[in-house]
């Protein structure tokens, strides 16, 4: 007996085709893969030669695997024709050829090596994990918001509630028409100077022949209501004042209304503008000794400002907070520079009337909530039970809100889908998390600054050092306004407030008593009825005299008290920016650049930013 | 009397192994011995001996070879592998134990060979 292998004798050309690299590297024709050949060889009854063919065939393994069961099934039917067997009957007992071919490749399988059965299985892991993503995808892609509804109205419900006799909003607007935009001092002068420094004559006549607007803009500013009523697009009244805006559209069914977060509110930057201007015509009212003009426009100001939180979004809150902070510089400046310009009266009617300020230093987030939910019925199927799962229209809306144009993003974003579809939470999770959130926030608005050792944002930076997070929360990452710094813009704009009623206290003590009060206690009650307090350290706001002139002061970012002396520094952050405690103490510790402002937040005689000429 | 596939499914490798422990055989003379050695009832279809042959390969119970003698038919030919040893030793274990249990249950003749208890009376 000996081990060999069975030469070929086919034609060149087949043997060739049949033959394996391997063995042609080795410069052997074997031949050695020829399935027919091992089959018809051996020269067997057609009924038998019939039943190996369709067993080998049906098999669907690698050629020398077919070979090999050919070769070995093929002499199985010899041994049985040697053994007398009828052809017929060795044909029949083989049994169900179908199902012994599929026997056959099961286990012949099961020999291949190992390598080829990894990439089997990975193959085929590959496939079941595309398939599930491909049902996920077309399940997101199926998905459908239901119509939407209009929450334009909801938010605009106090300005559309106006009626259209007290609205403030067309006054202003003529006004606007009627005046000229202080373009030249804007851009001549880092800020618009005072009576006292050069440049002032640029303000005070662009002032002088603005008279009769600035008139009108004050009885604006007396009216219950501002009265406009925030749309996606420019109204055909407003065209003139802003005939190059153009309306910004949120929806791709052009049947939806449009969103919320469109609505464009142009007006603010306007009301903003006004409220400088009346600023600087206080300060020329006074330097001519018009008190009544003077306090007419802090008046003015103090309407705008609750003209600007008509509606109650955050950025509506934000621009009234500088507004009243404009009012309150100026009267801070009058009180301390000019203050014979105001008898011991109107300095006690505009103290009263500053101090009518609490409900216009509240943060609201109704807009925000109305906002985000129109947000989600956009993004979200509905069940009809409150829930629902994120649609391939909801990341279309935010690509859009965040003006996401790319291509190549684009495509990453579609690949995408499923596995977004799969992260984000349903519908009432979503909801559930941000109402949480805003609730947070509220509770952390109320805390005194000196006590919030937790930056609203916190929550938020910490999703975006995330990646699974900022796709998890996606629509939340995405339209989260800076509350947290909001909050802290509200309460330093409190903190001038009564840094201005102060300084009109003081200034009426001086008149009564002839000098300037050794505390600021010595206010109280008659002049005030408490001491403000410092929103960096809880304490009273403190006062010193510096060279027989009185100073009030915080003692700012660094929550120490230095006396009242400020530290100016070019291109340094101010006093007044706020940390945590936690903050603070990194920022002392990192030293250098990164230490905390030094110095104290001078609140009273405001400060004044250098001037300085643009085109010097 | 045939074997049902089930119970085949379990005695099928254990006697092919067992036939391998004696001799190195090829698929025919494999199909023949067990035709013989269990009077029929183990006698195996060629559909199912070759794809059992196959899986014991691929679990590296048995090891084949081509064998062309001088005069005579190219065949393979398997023989028992040390990994093999030891599984028939196992299955050869259980297999008595199950074979004891039946014949406590009485479900197996006892050791006269006699079958016991159909239930009903002689």
């Amino acid at each position: 007996m000996s081990v060999s292998s069975s030469p070929s004798r086919s034609p060149v050309f087949t043997r060739l085709r049949h033959t394996p690299l391997r063995d042609l590297l080795r410069g052997r024709l074997t031949g050695r893969l020829d399935v027919e050949r091992a089959i018809t060889r051996h020269g067997f009854p057609s009924v038998i030669e019939g039943c190996l063919r369709s067993v080998v065939r049906q098999t669907r393994l690698w050629r020398s695997e077919r070979v090999d069961v050919a070769d070995e099934l093929a002499a199985h039917f010899a041994d049985g024709l040697d053994a007398g067997v009828d052809p017929e009957d060795l044909a029949r007992r083989f049994g169900d050829l179908r199902r012994v071919a599929r026997l056959i490749r099961r286990a012949k399988r099961r020999q291949r090596p190992l390598p080829w059965k990894f990439l089997r299985w990975s193959g085929l892991a590959g496939v079941a994990l595309f398939a599930c993503y491909l049902l996920l995808g077309i399940r997101f892609m199926l998905g459908r918001p239901a119509p939407p509804i209009d929450y334009r109205p909801l938010a605009s419900a106090a300005a559309a509630a106006v009626p259209a006799t007290d609205r403030a909003w067309p006054h202003y607007r003529a006004a606007l028409l009627e005046m000229e935009r202080p373009e030249e001092i804007i851009h001549t002068y880092n800020r618009a100077p005072h009576p006292d420094e050069d440049g002032w004559e640029l303000v005070r006549v662009y002032l002088e022949r603005h008279q009769s607007s600035l008139a009108s803009v004050r009885a604006a500013a007396a009216r219950p209501g501002l009265g406009f009523v925030a749309r996606s697009e420019i109204t055909a009244a407003d065209r003139a004042l802003w005939p190059d805006t153009q309306p910004i559209s949120t929806t791709t069914d052009p049947m939806d209304p449009e969103m919320l977060f469109s609505v464009l509110m142009p007006h603010l930057s306007e009301l903003r503008q006004l409220a400088r201007t009346l600023a600087w015509d206080t300060r020329r009212a006074a330097a001519e000794g018009d008190g009544v003009t003077a306090v007419a426009n802090i008046e003015a100001i103090i309407g705008m400002t609750r003209h600007a939180r008509e509606m109650p979004f955050i950025i509506n809150d934000l621009v009234a907070f500088a507004i009243l902070t404009s009012a309150c510089e100026a009267a801070g400046d009058v009180v301390a520079r000019t203050p014979t310009a105001l008898t011991d009266a109107q300095l006690v009617n505009l103290a009263h009337r500053i101090a009518a300020t609490d409900e216009l230093l509240t943060m609201r987030l109704d807009g925000e909530r109305l906002g985000f939910e129109d947000l989600v019925q956009r993004s979200y199927t509905d069940n009809g039970r409150g829930n629902g799962r994120f649609t391939r229209q909801g990341l279309q809306l935010l690509g859009m809100l965040t003006a996401s144009g790319d291509e190549t993003e684009r495509v990453l974003v579609l690949s995408a889908l499923p596995l977004v579809g799969l992260i984000v939470p349903d519908r009432r999770e979503m909801l559930a998390t941000y109402h949480d959130l805003m609730d947070t926030f509220e509770r952390e608005a109320r805390t005194p600054l000196w006590e919030r050792e937790h930056s609203a944002e916190d929550t938020v930076e910490a999703w975006h050092g995330s990646l699974f997070d900022t796709v998890r929360y996606l629509p939340l990452v995405l339209t989260m306004p800076a509350l947290g710094k909001a909050a802290v813009q509200r309460d330093l704009t409190t903190t001038r407030r009564d840094a201005a009623l102060v300084g009109i206290a003081l200034e009426l003590e001086r008149r009564s008593i002839g000098v300037w009060p050794a505390d600021l206690a010595d206010l109280v009650p008659h002049r005030l009825p408490t001491l403000p307090r410092d929103p960096f350290d809880g304490h009273a706001l403190r006062y010193t005299l510096v060279n027989g002139a009185p100073r009030v002061y915080s003692v700012g970012t660094n929550r120490t008290d230095d006396d009242g002396v400020e530290e100016v520094r070019p291109g340094r952050d101010h006093a007044s920016r706020w940390m945590t405690q936690a903050q603070l103490d990194a920022s002392r510790a990192r030293g250098g650049w990164h230490a905390p402002p030094a110095g104290d937040w001078i609140l009273w005689p405001p400060r004044r930013r250098p001037l300085t000429r643009d085109d010097a | 009397m045939r074997v049902e596939r089930e119970l085949m499914r379990g005695a099928g490798p254990v006697a092919v192994l067992k036939l391998l422990e004696q001799a190195e055989m090829y698929g025919y003379e494999l199909v023949q011995a067990l035709a013989e050695r269990s009077g029929g009832i183990l006698a195996m279809g060629q559909s199912t001996l070759y794809p059992l042959l196959y899986n014991l390969e691929a679990k590296g119970f048995v090891a084949s070879r081509w064998v062309t003698p001088a005069t005579g038919r190219r065949r393979k030919y398997y023989t028992l592998t040390d990994r093999g040893r030891r599984r028939l030793a196992e299955d050869t274990e259980q297999w008595c134990r199950l074979t004891s249990a039946m014949t406590a249950l009485g479900i197996v003749g006892d050791a006269t060979g006699a079958p016991r208890g159909t239930g009903v009376p002689a």
